[in-house]
């Protein structure tokens, strides 16, 4: 294990991810036993959140950058993947004037999925090779650029994206219990990028980019890795997302997604995979309950006026209070294994 | 084709006013506490919606509704600083920026629960827009204006910074905050001047934007600031005169793409010009116009 | 005119200055040295307020440890802080025009300005260049001449020497010794011990945040090893 400082590390990426796995897998079994059909869609959508939040933990959480850019991976990963699986004799009618032969071949979709993880990789390798060299706010201007130029690319480029209209006939590969492995798995590789060699280096020269520099610690390389990591785990959330819905469009993965995931990621805690988990289940619970009320509901015989725009107050509101109150989020650097293994007081 | 020229080349200069002024705004509080204020453009949209309140209350004189569009902003920056980012002043950029972004956040949604999430015409700024001929140039009388209050903006801003005590100080605190402080100078009084410098910005913008398209929704600033944070950026985030050079510069791109770029690829204008935006970034990473990186000189 | 009590400085959970006291009488010239990292200028920012303190801090018989910073200053604390800390792209100039922050009569501080160009040729010379391009003696007279803009009651000097060339510190104890003659109250931190002692009318030894000796120099001077080990200074 020489991709660890100690086993004791490992163990402790272990047993943590295992935990939040099981925690997890809970929540999906049950659902998948007495829930509705309809809860089964909101719930696998909040398990792509998941993933979303945890792709973009491996970037932030380890190098204290702000992205803004991951609803753009998360698109080109989901639109690649659509493209490559859809049936031909559904391109045909939907993208007919499709360039490059794009509508006259199909995929199986593990083929699909795996073209679409190679070509969102490399465009995260691409970007992020710009990206790690710019100090804290120019790199977020520049994920902020790419969320920009990849939404203008979506929307303009109806002859293969659709644009704002639905991109549609995508064959429904996965369910919930498919989604349900795939977190898990997510889990334990964001885990144990944080606990190993890499993820600590990365964190410590997060704080001190100077003091690590001089240790020989080389940053760039370190946070080309995290951001690349993060850029698949973005696209393998959008395969998710395209193999379920059937239908995907551009506006989804613009800058009202990118503040949800936002949200919970900050609201849990970035620095930590626990926290991830925990801001996910916390906004995606809360904010049913908030868009239940923006619908003007009547409450005990009381009448409330219909209130859109109300779960965008609670999700600022919610980013503003941890950032003023605890900008360490709810859990800090906690990780759940804490709660039983006794460990010396993590950096 | 020198009228072309001639005449693209005054477009360029408009546009340019527009995200310089607003660049300019974000800029001025960068330098001195280091926050990007993701939330001003909802101080431009609450100069929007202030023009449509007084025009929906009968106020007819233009120059009032002006006047109150601008002091609503510069309230609603000042106000933003009080309540929303104070409270993280020193803490480190990330979370002046996530603050920042959830400030927006509320603000837009609350425009839209509290007004609509439609565009609302607000018309009271369309006597700024005459057509002007000059030989066979067309232009808006707008763009003159627009320019014209940009310079003077900027005149204003340069005198105030080299003459007043006031604007020495807060010259001074962009370079080193403590020392501003143990000189005695109230730090809330430097950055509240500040928010009020950039809120008053962003009125001066709001008009001018207000002018152009006639309507106020809830994202009415939040696109001009995305451009206006790339200007800042490129100019160099913390400089003053990088934030206008950047302004410009930006204007000058983005009438560039429109002359160049075939007409069915008009919708790609934004893609082209944050393309090249991220490709100057990558040549000079702290900007074309870094300020100086600096705390005091430690031995 | 300032007296320190029991006060102790912390750096999060670390106490750097443990338990200290001592008293500056009005128009005296007191002395505080030590080595590198003894607690000195730690001192002095819990006399201005910018450091986690406990402890109390008297000026002119009002305490002042639970006020703001601004506040402090504005009673008359001045500082020409260690590393001097001009303000770079300022011109001279404007340098001193902020020092007179404090004062509400600004258009006489303005006369004063060229009262203090009188005692700093130098500076008068170069008086719209801008800071940053000063020697660093000339900074230094700089930062106490900024910090005199104000009038201050007193005037914590911290580290004039360090980092300037021996004919130059030579120049700044000099300022100092005229300043003290004018009667100004002066809180002097310095690592240069032998210059600082011949100054000072009382002097405090700090170590490792722990006021070790105090006395006038001839006392000081009496306790030997301890002060060569120290300061450096031998008799």
């Amino acid at each position: 294990m020489n991709i660890f400082q100690s086993s004791k590390s490992f163990k402790q990426a272990f047993w943590g991810a295992t935990l939040l796995s099981v925690v997890i897998a809970s929540i999906g079994v049950f659902v998948i036993f007495f829930g509705e059909r309809y809860h089964l869609r909101l719930v696998y959508a909040a398990y792509v959140n998941l993933l979303v939040v945890l792709g973009l933990q491996v970037f932030m959480g380890n190098t204290n950058i702000t992205n803004l850019s991951h609803s753009a991976f998360m698109g080109l990963g989901a639109y690649i993947a659509a493209i490559c699986v859809t049936p031909i004799q559904i391109k045909k009618l939907s993208l007919p004037d499709a360039p490059w032969g794009l509508n006259a071949f199909e995929l199986d979709a593990l083929s699909s999925a795996l073209i679409s993880l190679t070509l969102t990789g490399f465009l995260a390798f691409l970007t992020g090779l710009v990206i790690v060299r710019l100090s804290g706010i120019g790199a977020t201007i520049v994920t902020i650029a790419i969320l920009v130029i990849v939404h203008s690319i979506f929307m303009h480029r109806t002859d293969i994206f659709k644009g704002k209209q639905a991109f549609f006939g995508i064959p429904q590969v996965f369910d919930l219990s498919s989604i349900i492995m795939i977190s898990i798995f997510v889990i334990f590789v964001a885990r144990f990028f944080r606990e190993s060699k890499w993820g600590i280096q990365l964190r410590a020269s997060s704080d001190d980019e100077k003091s690590a520099d001089a240790m020989g610690v080389n940053i760039f390389k370190l946070r080309l890795v995290a951001w690349t990591l993060g850029g698949l785990i973005l696209a393998l959330s959008g395969i998710c997302y395209a193999y379920y819905l059937g239908t995907i469009s551009a506006r989804p993965f613009y800058f009202s997604h990118v503040f949800l995931t936002l949200a919970m990621l900050i609201l849990g805690g970035m620095r930590s995979i626990t926290g991830a988990v925990i801001g996910t289940i916390l906004i995606t619970f809360g904010l049913e309950g908030v868009r239940f009320m923006e619908t003007g509901p009547t409450i005990l015989g009381l009448k409330f006026p219909e209130m859109l725009g109300l779960s965008g107050i609670a999700l600022g509101a919610v980013i503003v209070i941890i950032m003023v109150v605890r900008n360490g989020g709810l859990v800090g650097n906690f990780e759940i294994e804490q709660l039983f293994i006794k460990t010396r007081k993590n950096i | 084709m020198i009228d072309y020229v001639v005449q693209q080349s005054l477009n360029a200069l408009s546009f340019g006013a527009e995200y310089a002024l607003i660049a300019l705004g974000l800029a001025i509080v960068f330098s001195i506490m280091g926050l990007v204020n993701f939330a001003h453009g909802e101080v431009i949209a609450i100069g929007g919606y202030c023009m449509m309140v007084m025009a929906a209350i009968a106020f007819r004189n233009p120059i009032v509704i002006i006047i109150g569009a601008i002091f609503a902003s510069v309230i609603m920056a000042v106000f933003l600083e009080r309540i929303a980012f104070r409270p993280v002043r020193y803490a480190d950029a990330t979370t002046g920026l996530l603050t920042a972004f959830g400030v927006s956040l509320i603000l837009q949604n609350l425009f839209l629960l509290l007004v609509s999430p439609r565009p609302i015409a607000v018309t009271s700024m369309y006597f700024l827009d005459w057509p002007i001929k000059l030989g066979s140039i067309r232009i808006s009388s707008l763009q003159i204006f627009e320019t014209v209050a940009t310079l003077l903006a900027i005149l204003f801003l340069v005198l105030f910074l080299k003459r007043s005590f006031l604007g020495i100080a807060m010259r001074a605190a962009s370079l080193d905050f403590e020392m501003v402080r143990l000189m005695g100078i109230r730090a809330n009084r430097v950055i509240a001047t500040a928010f009020a410098i950039s809120g008053l910005l962003a009125g001066i913008a709001a008009i001018f934007i207000i002018a152009r398209r006639g309507a106020v929704d809830p994202t009415l600033g939040f696109n001009p600031v995305l451009k206006a944070f790339v200007a800042c950026v490129v100019g160099g985030f913390g400089s003053l005169t990088g934030a206008v050079l950047g302004g410009f510069l930006l204007g000058a791109l983005e009438v560039g793409m429109l002359v160049i770029l075939p007409q069915s690829y008009g919708g790609m204008k934004d893609a082209f010009v944050f393309a090249v935006i991220a490709i100057i970034l990558v040549w000079r990473p702290e900007g074309i116009l870094s300020p100086q990186k600096e705390k005091g000189d430690k031995i | 005119m300032l007296i320190v009590n029991d006060l102790s400085v912390f750096y999060g959970k670390i106490k750097v200055v443990h338990n200290i006291n001592f008293t500056i009488e009005e128009g005296s010239c007191v002395a505080l040295l030590g080595p590198n990292g003894a607690g000195k200028t730690s001192t002095i920012s819990s006399i201005l307020g910018t450091v986690n303190s406990t402890g109390t801090v008297n000026f002119c018989n009002q305490d002042i440890s639970k006020i703001q910073t601004e506040d402090r200053i504005k009673l008359g604390i001045s500082i020409a802080p260690e590393g001097r800390r001009v303000f770079s792209n300022l011109s001279v100039f404007e340098n001193l025009y902020l020092g007179s922050a404090i004062r509400k009569d600004r258009a006489i501080a303005d006369n004063e300005i060229e009262n203090w160009f009188n005692i700093f040729p130098i500076l008068k010379e170069r008086k719209d260049q801008s800071a940053g391009t000063l020697s660093g003696g000339e900074q230094q007279m700089l930062t106490i001449a900024r910090a005199l803009m104000g009038n201050p009651k007193i005037l914590l000097l911290d580290e004039p020497s360090l980092g300037l060339a021996p004919m130059i510190t030579k120049q700044v104890f000099e300022l100092i010794e005229t300043l003290k003659t004018k009667g100004i109250t002066i809180l002097l931190v310095e690592q240069n011990a032998t210059e600082a002692l011949k100054l000072a009318d009382y002097s405090y030894i700090l170590n490792s945040g722990n006021i070790v000796a105090h006395g006038n120099r001839s006392e000081i001077l009496k306790k030997g090893d301890l002060m060569s080990s120290l300061t450096g200074v031998e008799n």
